[in-house]
Order: C-alpha cells, then sequence, then structure tokens
C-alpha cells in the first residue's frame, strides 16, 4: 500500500516528499453524538477567541485585513459555518474563492479534524495570505452550536451529506431534527441561508419535510434565490435552498 | 410516556402540565378533572402528541411562567424559549461549568439556576448576562429550589440548612443569604398557599420528618404548631417515610460527566472517580 512517507528524504536525492492525504486519516464514519466525549467548549460565545484561529493581519484580501484592525471582538467571528464538514473539502475550496468571508466547519471525529487542520495550515504556508479565513473546530453540533456562535450570527450555513442514521430509533441522531431546527434558528440570522446537500432520497424527504414545518424556515423557488440577492426579504423568516441530486439507479445481476 | 421522566410542572392559569424526559424532550399533557375529586391527565387533543421542544441532552429540570418556559439540560445549558411558540429561542443562558442541577425564574425576567458546579447564579433573561453568583462552600450542590414574592429558598444536598435569600428581584442580588438550621438532612421543599415554606426531611432512623418555615419578612421562622399539627395528621394517615426512597439530590448529583482519563495504552475511557482513588 502506496502510504505517504511524511518528512522523509528520498534515498538518492535527498528532497523531502510530503503528500498529505486523507487516507493518513481513516476514520469510522459513525461517532455517537449522544456520548459525553471530550471537547474543549467555551462557556461562552464571547469566550471563543476567534482571532487566534484565523489568520487576518497577513491575508491578501483587503476586506479581512480591514477586519483584523478593528478592536470589536464580533466583526471577527465566522458569518458560514458547514456542520459536519469531514475532511473539510467544502470550506477548502470556498476559502479562496470567498476571500472576504470568514468560515469554520465543525466536525465531531477526532482523525478527519486533525487532517482538515494539517491540510489548512500546510496551505497557509504554501499560499502565505491566503487560507487564514477558515478554521475547523472538534465540538459536538447538536450539543454545543450555541457556546460557539452568538444569536443571529450566522448567515450561512451547510449540511452536506449527513448521517443518514437510516433505522428508526436512530432517527433522534439526525442532524436535522424538530428540536434542533429551533437552535439553528437561534443562531441563524433572519436573512440567512441553510444548504442541504445529500445523496440519500428518504434522508431528503426527512429533511425537507422537517424544514418546510418548522415556522422558522422557508423554501426558496429557484426565481426567489435570484431575486433575494437584489432585493431584500423583509420577512423574519430563513430561507432555505435546496439541492438535489437524483439517484442513478444500479442494475443488479 | 416512553421514557423516564425527570420534572413536572403545571403551566401558570391553564390546565397543562409539561413534563421533561430523560431525552431531552419536552412534552405538553393535559389535566381531566370529570367533577369529583380526582384528576387524570391526559394527551393534548389533536392527536400526534410532538414534543413541545426538545435539547440533545437529558433535561435535569425546567420552569414556566406565563410567557416562557426555561429549561435547563445535562450539558450546562439554560434555554429561554417563548410559550405557546417554544420553536422560538429567546435566550441561551450560558456559564455553568457543570450539569444544571435546578431551574427557577424569580420574576418573568430574573432567572436563577443551580448547578454541579457547586454556584448559584441569578440571570437576566432579556440580556443573557449573569446578575450575580454565588459559590457554596465545598462546591456543595443545591438541590432544590423555590421562590416566593421575589425571596429564594433552597437546601443543599446533604446539609441541614436551609438558605434563604430575601428580596432577590429588588436588588438583582443573590446578598443577604440566611442559614436556618434543620432537623435533619433535607429531601425537597414546596410552598404552600399561605406561604408556608415546607421542607421535607429524611430522619436518622428513616422517618419522614417536615419542618415547616413561615416566611414573614428577612428570615422564615419555624412554626412549630403547624410542624406538630402536620405530624399528626400525616401519622392519622399512616403516611410513614421509606428509607430507600430515591431522593431528588441523589438523582442530581448522578448526573455528573465522569471525567476522562488515558490509560495504559493512551486509549481516553472515563473512569469513575472511586476507582482512580483506589488505584493510587
Amino acid at each position: 500500500m502506496a502510504s505517504a512517507k511524511k518528512d522523509e528524504p528520498h534515498p538518492l536525492t535527498s528532497r523531502v516528499k510530503f503528500r498529505l492525504s486523507n487516507r493518513d486519516f481513516r476514520a469510522r464514519a459513525h461517532s455517537n453524538p449522544l456520548n459525553d466525549g471530550n471537547f474543549d467548549v467555551p462557556s461562552r460565545p464571547s469566550e471563543v477567541e476567534w482571532r487566534k484561529w484565523f489568520d487576518l493581519e497577513s491575508a491578501t484580501s483587503e476586506g479581512l485585513r480591514a477586519r483584523a484592525l478593528k478592536e470589536e471582538v464580533d466583526v471577527t467571528r465566522p458569518e458560514w459555518v458547514d456542520i459536519g464538514c469531514g475532511y473539510g473539502g467544502l470550506l477548502a475550496e470556498m476559502s479562496t474563492a470567498f476571500p472576504d468571508k470568514l468560515m469554520v466547519g465543525l466536525e465531531i471525529r477526532d482523525r478527519p479534524l486533525q487532517f482538515c487542520e494539517e491540510r489548512i495550515k500546510k496551505l497557509r504556508k504554501e499560499a502565505p495570505g491566503s487560507y487564514g479565513n477558515v478554521w475547523y473546530i472538534r465540538t459536538n453540533v447538536m450539543k454545543f452550536l450555541v457556546n460557539f456562535f452568538e444569536k443571529g450570527s450566522v448567515e450561512k450555513m451547510f449540511f452536506c451529506y449527513p448521517d443518514p442514521h437510516y433505522k428508526k430509533k436512530k432517527h433522534r441522531q439526525r442532524i436535522v431534527s424538530m428540536q434542533l431546527l429551533a437552535e439553528y434558528a437561534y443562531v441563524l440570522s433572519p436573512s440567512a441561508l441553510v444548504y442541504v446537500v445529500t445523496d440519500v432520497e428518504e434522508l431528503f424527504q426527512w429533511i425537507s419535510e422537517r424544514l418546510t414545518k418548522h415556522p422558522l424556515f422557508t423554501q426558496l423557488t429557484d426565481e426567489e434565490i435570484v431575486s433575494k440577492f437584489q432585493d431584500k426579504l423583509s420577512s423574519q423568516q430563513h430561507s432555505f435552498a435546496v439541492a438535489k441530486i437524483t439517484i442513478q439507479s444500479l442494475s443488479i445481476l | 410516556m416512553p421514557k423516564r421522566l425527570t420534572s413536572v410542572s403545571i403551566v401558570p392559569n391553564t390546565d397543562h402540565v409539561l413534563v421533561s424526559d430523560k431525552t431531552g424532550d419536552l412534552w405538553r399533557l393535559k389535566l381531566e378533572t370529570d367533577g369529583s375529586d380526582a384528576v387524570t391527565i391526559e394527551d393534548v387533543e389533536g392527536g400526534t402528541n410532538e414534543p413541545v421542544l426538545g435539547h440533545f441532552s437529558v433535561l435535569t429540570d425546567f420552569d414556566v411562567v406565563e410567557r416562557a418556559v426555561a429549561t435547563a439540560d445535562r450539558d450546562n445549558k439554560i434555554r429561554i424559549s417563548r410559550l405557546p411558540d417554544a420553536f422560538v429561542v429567546d435566550a441561551f443562558l450560558l456559564g455553568h461549568r457543570e450539569s444544571i442541577a435546578q431551574v427557577k425564574f424569580v420574576s418573568s425576567s430574573l432567572l436563577v439556576s443551580s448547578s454541579l458546579d457547586g454556584t448559584v447564579r441569578l440571570w437576566d433573561c432579556k440580556s443573557m448576562d449573569q446578575m450575580d453568583r454565588i459559590e457554596l462552600e465545598g462546591e456543595e450542590v443545591a438541590t432544590g429550589m423555590c421562590v416566593q414574592a421575589g425571596s429564594l429558598a433552597m437546601i443543599c444536598h446533604a446539609q441541614r440548612e436551609l438558605l434563604y435569600s430575601p428580596s432577590v428581584s429588588v436588588g438583582n442580588k443573590l446578598s443577604g443569604i440566611v442559614r436556618l438550621p434543620l432537623s435533619a438532612e433535607p429531601t425537597g421543599l414546596a410552598i404552600d398557599i399561605r406561604s408556608r415554606l415546607w421542607v421535607s426531611a429524611n430522619d436518622d432512623n428513616g422517618d419522614l420528618v417536615v419542618n415547616v418555615f413561615s416566611c414573614n419578612g428577612v428570615e422564615p421562622s419555624r412554626s412549630f404548631e403547624d410542624e406538630q399539627a402536620l405530624q399528626r395528621a400525616l401519622a392519622d394517615r399512616g403516611v410513614a417515610g421509606e428509607p430507600d426512597a430515591l431522593i431528588k439530590g441523589d438523582i442530581l448529583l448522578a448526573q455528573k460527566k465522569k471525567p476522562i482519563v488515558d490509560n495504559w495504552k493512551g486509549k481516553k475511557r472515563k473512569v469513575d472517580s472511586t476507582v482512580t482513588r483506589l488505584l493510587r
């Protein structure tokens, strides 16, 4: 098996080959969120030191540098949150596409998060001035989301390929449930957007049903999504945009 | 109800009852009377009974006022939600370091909470600020709380004292705590219609003992006549203490999270503190 040998010089050329691959950070797909776990949970959102994690002063983006100069704490808060970010691919791509926005990924599993951190540090070294607007935190979102984010501070929330928890007794552990939507609505601002991506049709219907039934969320039609960025929505409701991926049927022999 | 319940309360000025269970859900039930003295509890009409709200954690205690419900869980969070629109969260009161034990509204915007970290904190629900905080000696946990006319009465687990703080809502502070001795270790407390404070306790013999206080003014005073009348009434009805009864204080203290240490392999596991002491 070709595993990445970190920091080992090649015998002939003495050139260090360093390839960071998520194959070295393999982890089980599941981690029981009901467990107590040992997380460093901040006792309040105001006590989270975002400045230490984000690399703002040396960012090439002017918007970020201006934010770093401001004294108020809430200016350096992340607006975009990726819940269950796994190996952090989404945020790593979005970081260069949106260099002015601060984003954070939350993951409960240990090893994928280690990979996320190492990759961001490596990317920051290789491309100085970039990737300073992303960070990843290891935490149990279903229990401690409100410890990290102030009320109404999140602008975009991503639920990408959440764990389907097929069995009925596990439905309680699904990331989107009527009870938890109240907490998500608490951290989301009134004009925020929620993005849901999944390849499991039943889970998609479950999540759509919950989001539609919940009084604080509405579904945007495609026209509304386009016009949203032209006029502001005056209502107090959050909007959610839905991405549906069709499942290709497999032919079974 | 499908799961073990942890707390129950009647919504003021309604015939609804709220119960919290150990999965973190709050349910609404209805009180039915049929004219006689008997009262039954039924499901709320309307078919599917969905939880009013839910935490993803054991709900240890909750309290209800006219337009709000405060729910506290084992992960140090207190959530203030609107009633009847409980899907709207007005505030999260964060700051405790351990599981919350008891939570009580002092007024519609002031809340007092006690926790296993040995503190009792006073909160302003609108601004989510901690107004005041007291540390109980030796990290004692206030396992019973009662509020009446802006004053707070507390009992601590395994301490033969009643703590009383008058006029909490006036000064926004938990100051001036008076300690009154009790005849036995207290198990629970309640206030009756005539503003008398009842503190139940388990005697050394396991008998039920009730101390009655009348709360007029800064310091409540024990009312021995009421106590004697009560003991006679209990004896007439044949009510005796149960030595093996579950005490609320024990249940609350059992919610404490166990410390996680590495074993010799480096694998993290939860260890009971008594075991670590023996291993040393």
